[in-house]
């Protein structure tokens, strides 16, 4: 593995040594450009080898056997567990419950935490940038619950309008559920003042935190949240793997979100009783390789330093956002936050699909549709962007080629 | 270059130069066809005299493929009674599956399979046109029946 000592400066080409997959995209040529990072990032061999070490000399099932592989089993399970504690300092163990993703994260909250205690005229209020998936699940919960959705509107800067949270915490929801990171604009939410705003008002708070923690230093008590989802497999790790940290208060008092083996402490034909803390939201046999990887994907993030990855994400942002502007035709419908390698954008009279597919045919992977953010596209009237997102590996000379197969696109359609 | 399998001088014509694009009168038959992944959004209008379409336009926004589609789409129905252009719609649908093969100046979408991705793009427009023209005709033999 790269080592980086100084934690400053990253080299995104000796980085991708550490990334088998480039290493396969590389044998073709043009070799691949990879800036569809905020859809899912690509994995180290460390992670693959975590994986791959688990099935072959570890693997058995978790918290169940006595013999000695279901103890290693376990142990590295838990152990994964200890470092996702650590790497946003949550204050117990208890707090960390793993799920297949940030979805299934943010549904948990919603059966489990708002769906027994909201009801009838109850709101809940959400914002017009969020991801469909802290989207659709307050819809059906609202549905079922007889709730009112209200939505804090985003400035034509693509920037949560502050004052607008102000007066809708004023009537105090049942729940805010917002994003840290716009997965669209990049736009960081400033969620510490936003936690402290709501919590003012007795509202509680749950983040989506799915483009945030791959790039900020989240420290969910300095956060001050309630409730903070996130995946794996866009940090990293592998997929099917999500986390969502709980207050340990407001966890204990959930019901449990699915029922079977694992989440009980005792089962009769008449009932139940439920495990401890964590257990009572894993249900059934989880990803455990997946857990592990995800474990050796924080480790080697930790190793080359989040401070690092987002200094030199800025600086290829900034490097992205001139060359864009040297593009004809080419629009950034917002302003452009840096931190975490997002940039979305459309060309006049070349549909986000033809671009895609011209960047494609010249290897240079980008996303291009909605988003899974419909709503947030549609308030800037917008029929679908584009969108490139970096990560530590990409470099420079992938942002030139971004930009070539933008001018091809230009070339092909205009 | 794998780009020109997709899109084929006609689609690139049609798409700078969409025919039958423009305003759609009220009084004519219409359907809307949408894509929500893409954003692309059409709404087709038809003008039926004697069951035979007698004038056909489009309006609205989306790639290449489903601006290019579009257009040849009302092309080549124009003039035709609903039961013919519904039998032509159902050929190319078919062969955007791969069951039989596009000719003349539709065959410009035979590439299109290749892309499996953009099929939904080449066929968005004919399948609202043919679920508009299937309702039309339905409408007909009940008031036959009945009549």
């Amino acid at each position: 593995m790269m080592a980086h000592p100084d934690h400053m400066r990253i080299d995104g080409d000796a980085v991708r040594g550490d990334f088998p997959f480039f290493a396969y995209a590389e044998q073709e040529s043009p070799a691949l450009v990879y800036l569809d990072n905020a859809a899912t990032t690509q994995r180290p061999a460390c992670v693959l080898d975590a994986v791959n070490d688990f099935y072959i000399c570890h693997n058995a099932n978790i918290h169940r056997g006595i013999h000695r592989m279901a103890e290693e089993a376990t142990a590295a399970y838990e152990q994964a567990r200890a470092d996702v504690c650590s790497f946003i300092n949550a204050a117990s163990v208890s707090e960390i419950i793993f799920t297949r993703g940030t979805t299934e994260s943010i549904n948990l909250v919603a059966c489990s935490y708002a769906g027994p205690i909201l009801g009838g005229g109850c709101d809940i209020l959400l914002t017009q940038m969020e991801h469909h998936s802290n989207l659709v699940p307050w819809q059906m919960l609202a549905r079922h619950n007889n709730l009112r959705l209200r939505f804090v509107p985003v400035l034509p800067d693509g920037c949560l309008d502050m004052d607008r949270l102000d007066i809708e915490l004023r009537a105090c929801p049942g729940l805010l559920a917002l994003a840290h990171v716009s997965n669209v604009t990049g736009c960081v939410n400033p969620i510490r003042e936003i936690v402290a705003l709501a919590h003012h008002h007795g509202v509680p708070v749950l983040v989506d935190g799915a483009q945030a923690v791959p790039h900020l230093a989240v420290d969910v008590r300095e956060l001050g949240c309630d409730f903070y989802a996130f995946s794996a497999h866009k940090m990293l790790g592998p997929t099917g793997v999500g986390v969502l940290y709980g207050r340990e208060a407001l966890l204990a008092e959930m019901p449990p979100f699915l029922g079977g083996g694992e989440m009980i402490h005792a089962v009769t034909l008449d009932g139940f009783t439920c495990n401890e803390l964590p257990h009572k939201f894993e249900a059934g046999t989880p990803n455990i390789a997946g857990v592990i990887g995800f474990g050796a994907a924080l480790a080697y993030l930790k190793q080359i330093g989040l401070d690092a990855i987002r200094a030199h994400l800025a600086e290829l942002t900034g490097y992205a956002w001139d060359a864009l502007s040297g593009v004809e035709g080419v629009r950034v419908p917002w302003r452009l936050s840096p931190e975490c390698g997002i940039v979305s954008f459309y060309m006049d009279e070349v549909h986000p699909h033809d671009v895609a597919q011209v960047a494609d045919d010249l290897r240079v992977a980008i996303r291009a549709g909605h988003m899974c953010a419909q709503p947030l596209i549609t308030a800037f009237d917008l029929p679908s962007v584009c969108r490139a997102s970096m990560y530590l590996y990409n470099t420079a000379s992938d942002i030139d080629r971004l930009i070539e197969a933008l001018q091809a696109a230009r070339r092909y359609f205009t | 270059m794998a780009l020109d399998t997709l899109y084929k001088e006609i689609v690139l014509a049609h798409y700078k130069n969409p025919h039958n694009f423009g305003h759609i009168p009220e009084e004519w038959t219409h359907v809307e066809g949408e894509n929500p992944s893409c954003g692309d959004q059409f709404r087709i209008g038809m003008a039926l005299e004697g069951g035979v379409i007698s004038d056909i336009r489009f309006e609205g926004r989306g790639c290449a493929v489903s601006m290019s589609a579009c257009s040849l789409l009302t092309e080549h129905v124009k003039g035709k009674t609903l039961a013919e252009a519904g039998r032509l719609i159902e050929d190319y649908l078919s062969a955007m599956k791969g069951e039989g093969a596009l000719t003349g100046e539709l065959a410009a979408f035979s590439g299109v399979c290749r892309f499996p991705a953009r099929v939904v793009c080449a066929t968005l427009c004919w399948e609202a046109l043919l679920r508009s023209i299937n309702a039309r005709m339905k409408e007909e033999s009940e008031c036959v029946d009945n009549g």
